[in-house]
């Protein structure tokens, strides 16, 4: 556990708080974002080793005795295809959040309940 | 099957008795009534000019073969009734075809003639037809259940329902009656008795016949003289069983006569003290005292 | 074998292509996209081939060929071809279902369809855990952008709470992940499942296999957080939410079974309890729907619930054998029905399911419809009858009660739903309507109903290797059903034929109980069908249900162990709801009578599943006998379902209306027929198990007093009915109430009158009710006071309902008398006193309701409007006295049916019978069936000849020529007395008919429906709502998965 850990989890709390009491649907959507990106934080805090480099082999020293040198690269590989992928369904939510503004002129999300029971 | 033919015989002799008994029973029982009621009444032997009267008729009218055939249903069931059942104990000829079946068959043979009478009546298309027959087996449905517990009492006292068998083990005295080792039933059974007798209280389904509709009037003729033929059979038979069932049964006729002269005089003078029940009240009646007193002769054996 | 890469590569390829081949035209891409659905769909079919045939051996796959973590691997076995061949395929087929939305689109549509596919195919294939997230979020977005396409509120709405839900699932599943990742230093699922058993960190390992599992909780759409995936199936398009219900959650439902290892037993049993919570919750929230479209979420969020609480079970209880047998038909079943079912909505497009009559204008769509729903509900031979018989019995050999309890609790509610939306679309409406059919959208749905009965058939095969003889009472219905379009009375003849053949050949092989209920029901069958071929107007399915129900009854008593018995059980229940539901205005009643059926097999079904628990390793009826020490449990619970379906007291509710809404010539064949299939479930079960002592309670005596009070009660309400079929429903319920009885005093006079009645009650019934047919057929009421004095024109079906009462009633001479008499005789011998009572009681006013049967029918006055009716056609006169025949044979010499019946019974029991010439003899008293006959046949003969005799000139009057009171009536044909017949009787005795049952059954089902009602409210449409229901589901699960330790 280490502070990033911590301050990504703050983020989550307060994007899943965000998620519950703001009704505009942007801001919901938002909310999530400020989830993933706490998340993306948590993800990176894990694959962290204290006092290694980064995974980037640019000098000799590190091409000879990468294992025990560098951080392990895949959590910032999974990290940066979350993001990416963080990325396009927010843009496809934010687009959906458009086209209910188009039919119904509103952006409170307790207007689109229809759909019950 | 060389006693078929003396089997035939005494039926024949048993039934010529019955017959004869039974009209005269029923006149004894108009002139009570009459007394009763302060009239001088007809002479006993009233039945017989009624029969010859009626038979003497020379139209009928026929409302359709059903009809025809009630009272034929009628006597049938009357006769048969009589014929499944032992009369006097002990004696070769007045055992009839009793051989047939045992008390079950004597029980249920009961409704043969009466189901065979209502569909006849039913066709006439009378509205106070059907309304007397609905009350009539609503009331026989009743007051069936404390006999069948009394009877099932016996069954059980005894461990046989063959009626022979029960006015056997009854033999030695009055002591050995079923009114004695066995009251709790005798009681239901008698009360029962007083359902199946056509007496007051329980003889609403007589009612539209007095208004004059319904079976006396719409018969007539032969087929009136069939049914009052059949009731001398009826009313004797139904005496007998309850004889045979509660009070010894019978070795010799004179003991038949009293026992079951006494058995109907029990019926008739309920019957002329007491107005007549509606068909509600005698239902209830019946599901409630009887009944109850049947379940308890029978419950006296299951445990 | 192909690289299963090159399905990733076809797809991906073909997709990035299309915006460059649609400026080709639009035929061009159209095919390409086509051609692309079907390579896929050929490289999974060749895999699946091999499997199946090839002895091929699971094989890994990577990309570039380099190990991960570094590149995309995938693990092909025989389980992921199965999926992978069933996702193409489906898509291929939901491709052409909604090729002319695609059309329209363009390629937007057709990149976006292949995406989901390629998604799907991931998610199956993929071999390490973060290319399940990255093919879930393929598909998902995918989905997502399918179900928003057409722009209509309700879609977007469904798709903006799905997007927010599949991202809060993504959060978890990405945490989870990494946590585990940071464990265990893997990425690979097979090397993480050994990876996790070193772990140190148990806390933290918990934490995040809980998290993986919690993801896929939501993805699988688990109750309470699944509200927007309901909303989803209501407002998207049915062509997507039919695919993305068969093949989305198939794929989801696969990888969430491929990460099952590596999780703890723990969060295993977690996702045992949520699956059936799920299942059972969203049934009973179902039971309020009325929009088809919800109905079939909810119940497609039950089956995900149940696959996946039976997968979690295979995983949990380490049987693999499981999976094939139970966890792949149920889920197979759900695919197909599914998806068909909602394909099928999105033509009918009515939102109330009862304005769903108007399916019946296409007859390719309304059967499909049929066989979809009964697929559903799990009836046999689709797939999740077997899935759910093998998990049930898993499930006991196990001692899961509970479970069972909940899955066969679950399926009746989902029963519930379905069928009363099937109901609804069994009869034509008035209504009619215009329905848009798409040629397209037909063809994919008969393709999937073609592949439903292949993998039933598939399944119906392996299940029953060995013993498909014992499926042969079947095939003259199926035959039937095929030779659909034959004219109606050469199909009837042929019926007749195949029964006679069939009893032919088969019927002299037989012995004992088998024998006896085999010769009954063919011989009744027959005689009874001859009332059939009275029919004119065309049916395309009549004569091939009738032969299917009488199969089943056939297949009933050969059936030698539970397996067969009760798939011949539940396909009479379904024939002969679907026979009854042909009735006019029969839809409730119809309902009423599949509830309680359902009910009553589920009853079975779990008695047997205890039974089985003793002793799991057979099926055969042994088991029931092996139990026999432990299982008082077993036995009440066969017993009640037996009751229900002998309409005993307090369960006897669907009798009447079942019995009258019928067609008035099948009637028949339920009453005299059907009711003895309960009869025969009670001598089975009675000959295997006996009826078990317990401690305190004596299920005998128990018993005994259901069969006496049945037969009481029921005959009490059938003197109050007006209705003549309604009268005989309740007088069947008496009768078979005196079977009951008869067969628990467990003697050989007991089971000598039981067997005695039922052939009595089996000939009696078929007469009255072909009689009634008769007079139903010319008068067209069946309310007996509308009809009066028929005798006149109707003298043979009136001398017919003559015989049968006299026989009914147990007035001697006839049979009627020797079923009372035996009876008796076996209760005084028993010392059941009191019961006696009241079965002697009941055969009294049994003659009430007999004499109101007939005299307001057929005597008193006619009504003017039947003045000219005539008698009843002899299709229906001939068989009513071919009945009346037998009757009078057993009656003359009953010692012809008695030895038939002593002869099996008395080697089981012991004799209680002797013969004296044609004296029957018992321990109590006597009984000569000939003799009563002969002699009452002489007097009555004697005194009708001399009645004749002494006035041969008797004057005929017509009817309407009577005076009473002096006068003759005006209208004299309002003078029949027949309505409210028994009122005196109803005012003093109708406490004993009070509603009581009814009232109970009525409270229940009210109960049911609040509760559900109350239930579905949680479920606002508000996302905010979802949202919380998904985050508070995740504290709560974590702390009993997780923090409890």
């Amino acid at each position: 556990m280490n502070i990033i850990h911590v301050i990504g989890f703050i983020l989550m709390l307060i994007g899943f708080w965000g998620m519950l009491t703001q009704k505009n649907m942007i801001k919901i959507v938002l909310a999530l974002a400020i989830v993933e990106t706490g998340l993306q934080l948590v993800m990176v805090a894990f694959g962290f080793i204290k006092g290694r480099t980064a995974p980037i082999l640019d000098s000799a020293e590190l091409v000879n005795n990468p294992a025990s040198m560098i951080v392990d690269p895949v959590p910032q590989a999974l990290v940066l295809t979350a993001i990416v992928i963080g990325v396009a369904v927010n843009a496809l939510m934010l687009t959906f959040v458009i086209r209910l503004y188009q039919k119904k002129k509103t952006l409170s999300i307790t207007e689109y309940k229809d759909l019950k029971w | 099957m060389d006693n078929f033919w003396t089997t035939l015989l005494y039926a024949f002799l048993s039934m010529f008795l019955i017959f004869n008994y039974g009209m005269l029973l029923g006149g004894v029982v108009y002139k009570i009534i009459a007394r009763v009621h302060g009239r001088f009444g007809p002479p006993v032997w009233q039945p017989y000019v009624n029969l010859v009267k009626v038979m003497g008729v020379r139209t009928a009218i026929s409302h359709g073969i059903m009809f025809w055939l009630g009272p034929v249903f009628r006597f049938a069931g009357g006769i048969g009734l009589f014929l499944f059942m032992p009369v006097v104990f002990g004696s070769v000829w007045m055992q009839n075809f009793s051989f047939s079946g045992d008390l079950l068959l004597v029980i249920y043979f009961i409704f043969f003639g009466q189901l065979g009478m209502a569909l006849g009546a039913a066709e006439s298309g009378h509205p106070y037809s059907p309304m007397g027959i609905m009350r009539g087996l609503a009331q026989v449905t009743v007051s069936e259940v404390p006999f069948a517990l009394a009877v099932i009492a016996l069954a059980a006292q005894h461990g046989t329902l063959s009626i022979t068998e029960i006015v056997a083990a009854q033999q030695g005295g009055i002591a050995n009656w079923n009114m004695i080792t066995n009251p709790v039933a005798t009681l239901a059974g008698m009360m029962a008795f007083l359902g199946m007798m056509m007496h007051a209280p329980f003889n609403l389904h007589l009612a539209p016949q007095e208004i004059p509709v319904g079976p006396p009037t719409e018969y007539h003729s032969n087929f009136l003289g069939y049914m009052q033929a059949n009731r001398a059979f009826f009313a004797s038979a139904k005496l007998i069983l309850f004889m045979n069932l509660f009070f010894g049964g019978a070795t010799n006729i004179p003991v038949l006569v009293g026992k079951t002269f006494t058995l109907y005089m029990f019926a008739v003078f309920v019957g002329v003290v007491n107005p007549r029940f509606t068909l509600e009240n005698s239902i209830r009646w019946f599901i409630r005292i009887p009944t109850a007193t049947g379940i308890i002769a029978v419950l006296l054996y299951t445990f | 074998m192909v690289n299963p890469l090159y399905i990733v590569a076809i797809l991906l390829g073909t997709g990035f292509l299309l915006p460059l081949i649609s400026k080709a035209g639009r035929r061009i891409s159209l095919t390409v996209f086509f051609m692309s659905l079907i390579s896929v769909s050929a490289i999974s079919y060749q895999w699946l081939w091999s499997f199946l045939f090839g002895g091929q051996t699971a094989a890994m796959f990577y990309t570039a060929g380099v190990e991960p973590p570094l590149s995309i691997n995938f693990l092909i076995g025989y389980k992921e071809a199965i999926f992978l061949t069933a996702v193409n395929f489906m898509g291929l087929v939901g491709a052409i279902y909604m090729s002319t939305q695609i059309k329209e689109t363009g390629y937007k549509a057709m990149v976006l369809f292949l995406l989901m596919v390629l998604g799907l195919n991931g998610l199956i294939l993929t071999a390490d855990i973060f290319n399940l997230f990255v093919f879930m979020e393929i598909t998902s977005i995918a989905t997502f952008s399918l179900v928003g396409m057409d722009l209509k509120l309700n879609s977007l709405t469904g798709g903006f709470k799905y997007m927010i839900a599949g991202g809060l699932a993504s959060v978890f599943l990405l945490l989870g992940i990494i946590i585990l990742y940071s464990l265990t230093g893997t990425l690979g699922i097979e090397s993480m499942s050994q990876y996790v058993l070193n772990v140190d960190n148990i806390k933290l390992l918990s934490i995040g296999s809980f998290l993986l599992i919690f993801s896929f909780i939501i993805e699988m759409k688990q109750f309470p957080a699944n509200g927007w995936a309901i909303d989803v199936y209501d407002g998207a398009n049915p062509g997507i939410t039919g695919l993305a219900s068969a093949t989305g959650t198939a794929a989801v439902f696969y990888s969430l079974y491929k990460i099952m290892p590596i999780v703890s037993d723990e969060i295993l049993s977690i996702i045992i309890f949520t699956g059936s919570l799920t299942f059972i919750a969203s049934n009973l929230m179902g039971l309020m729907q009325t929009n088809p479209r919800r109905m079939l979420g909810y119940s497609s969020v039950a089956q995900m619930g149940l696959v996946m609480a039976a997968a979690a079970w295979s995983v949990f209880s380490q049987n693999d054998g499981i999976f094939f047998t139970s966890v792949l038909p149920l889920l197979l079943n759900h695919f197909f029905a599914k998806a068909g079912l909602f394909w099928i909505s999105g033509i009918i497009k009515k939102n109330d399911y009862r304005n769903w009559g108007v399916i019946r204008e296409n007859k390719v769509l309304s059967g499909i419809f049929i066989v979809m729903v009964l697929a559903l509900t799990g009836m046999p031979p689709f797939p999740g009858f077997w899935g759910k018989w093998n998990l049930v019995l898993d499930l006991a050999a196990n001692y899961e009660f509970f479970w069972i309890f909940i899955i066969l609790l679950g399926s009746l509610f989902e029963a519930g739903y379905m069928l009363r939306w099937l109901g609804v679309t069994l009869k034509k409406t008035s209504e009619k309507d215009i329905i848009a059919y798409d040629s397209y959208k037909v063809l994919a749905i008969e393709i999937i109903n073609i592949t439903l009965l292949a993998v039933s058939f598939f399944y119906f095969f392996r299940q029953n290797q060995g013993h498909l003889s014992y499926y042969l009472p079947y095939t003259a219905g199926l035959a039937l059903l095929g030779l659909r379009s034959l004219p109606e009375r050469f199909k009837g003849v042929l019926a007749l034929t195949s029964i006679f053949f069939y009893g032919y050949m088969f019927l002299p092989l037989q012995t004992g109980f088998v024998f006896f209920f085999n010769a009954m029901f063919i011989f009744g069958a027959f005689v009874l069908t001859i009332a059939t071929l009275n029919r004119k107007k065309r049916s395309s399915t009549f004569y091939g249900l009738l032969m299917l129900m009488t199969g089943s009854l056939i297949a009933i008593a050969n059936a030698d162990n539970i397996l067969h018995f009760f798939i011949s059980w539940e396909i009479m229940t379904v024939t002969s709801y679907l026979l009854i539901r042909r009735g006019n205005e029969s839809e409730k009643e119809s309902y009423s009578y599949i509830m309680f059926s359902l009910g009553g097999a589920f009853l079975i079904l779990s008695g047997f599943a205890y039974a089985y628990s003793q002793n799991p390793e057979f099926l055969s009826f042994n088991i029931l006998s092996m139990a026999q020490e432990s299982s008082a449990a077993a036995f009440i619970l066969i017993s009640l379902g037996f009751l229900i379906k002998s309409a005993a007291l307090g369960v006897h509710i669907w009798i009447a209306g079942a019995y009258s809404k019928a067609e008035d010539d099948v009637t028949p064949f339920i009453s005299a027929l059907l009711s003895k299939a309960g009869i025969f479930g009670f001598v089975m079960l009675l000959l295997t198990m006996g009826i078990p002592k317990t401690e305190y309670i004596d299920l005998a005596y128990i018993l005994s007093w259901v069969g006496a009070l049945t037969a009481l009660i029921g005959t009490m309400m059938a003197i109050h009915e007006e209705n003549a079929k309604r009268l005989l429903a309740y007088s069947s319920m008496g009768q078979v109430g005196y079977i009951i009885l008869a067969l628990s005093i467990m003697s050989g006079l007991g089971w000598t009158a039981a067997m005695f009645q039922m052939i009595n009650h089996f000939l009696i019934k078929g007469v009255l009710f072909l009689a009634i047919a008769g007079v139903i057929y010319r008068t067209g009421t069946a309310d007996m006071y509308k009809m009066g004095g028929l005798i006149k024109k109707m003298p043979w079906s009136f001398t017919a309902v003559m015989f049968g009462i006299i026989a009914i009633s147990g007035v001697p001479p006839l049979t009627g008398f020797g079923a009372k008499w035996l009876l008796y005789e076996a209760l005084i011998e028993k010392g059941w006193y009191l019961q006696t009572g009241a079965a002697f009681f009941a055969s009294t006013v049994a003659f009430l309701y007999c004499f109101r049967l007939i005299h307001a029918i057929f005597l008193g006055q006619p009504k003017n409007e039947f003045r000219n009716v005539k008698e009843a056609p002899a299709w229906f006169i001939v068989p009513q006295y071919i009945f009346i025949m037998v009757i009078f044979l057993f009656s003359v010499f009953p010692k012809l049916l008695i030895d038939q019946i002593t002869g099996i019974v008395d080697p089981i029991f012991g004799s209680g019978l002797t013969w004296q010439g044609g004296t029957a003899i018992t321990s109590l008293g006597y009984w000569n069936g000939t003799t009563v006959m002969t002699i009452v046949g002489v007097i009555f003969v004697v005194l009708a000849a001399g009645l004749f005799i002494k006035s041969p000139k008797v004057q005929k009057v017509k009817q309407f020529n009577i005076v009473f009171s002096a006068e003759r009536p005006e209208t004299p044909e309002l003078t029949h007395f027949a309505y409210e017949f028994f009122r005196p009787y109803r005012r003093a005795l109708g406490w004993m008919i009070a509603p009581y049952a009814k009232n109970f059954w009525a409270a229940v089902t009210e109960w049911t429906l609040t509760i559900s009602d109350s239930l579905r409210k949680i479920y606002t449409g508000n996302t905010q709502t979802y949202i919380f229901y998904i985050l508070m589901m995740s504290v709560v699960l974590f702390y009993v998965t997780v923090g409890v330790k």
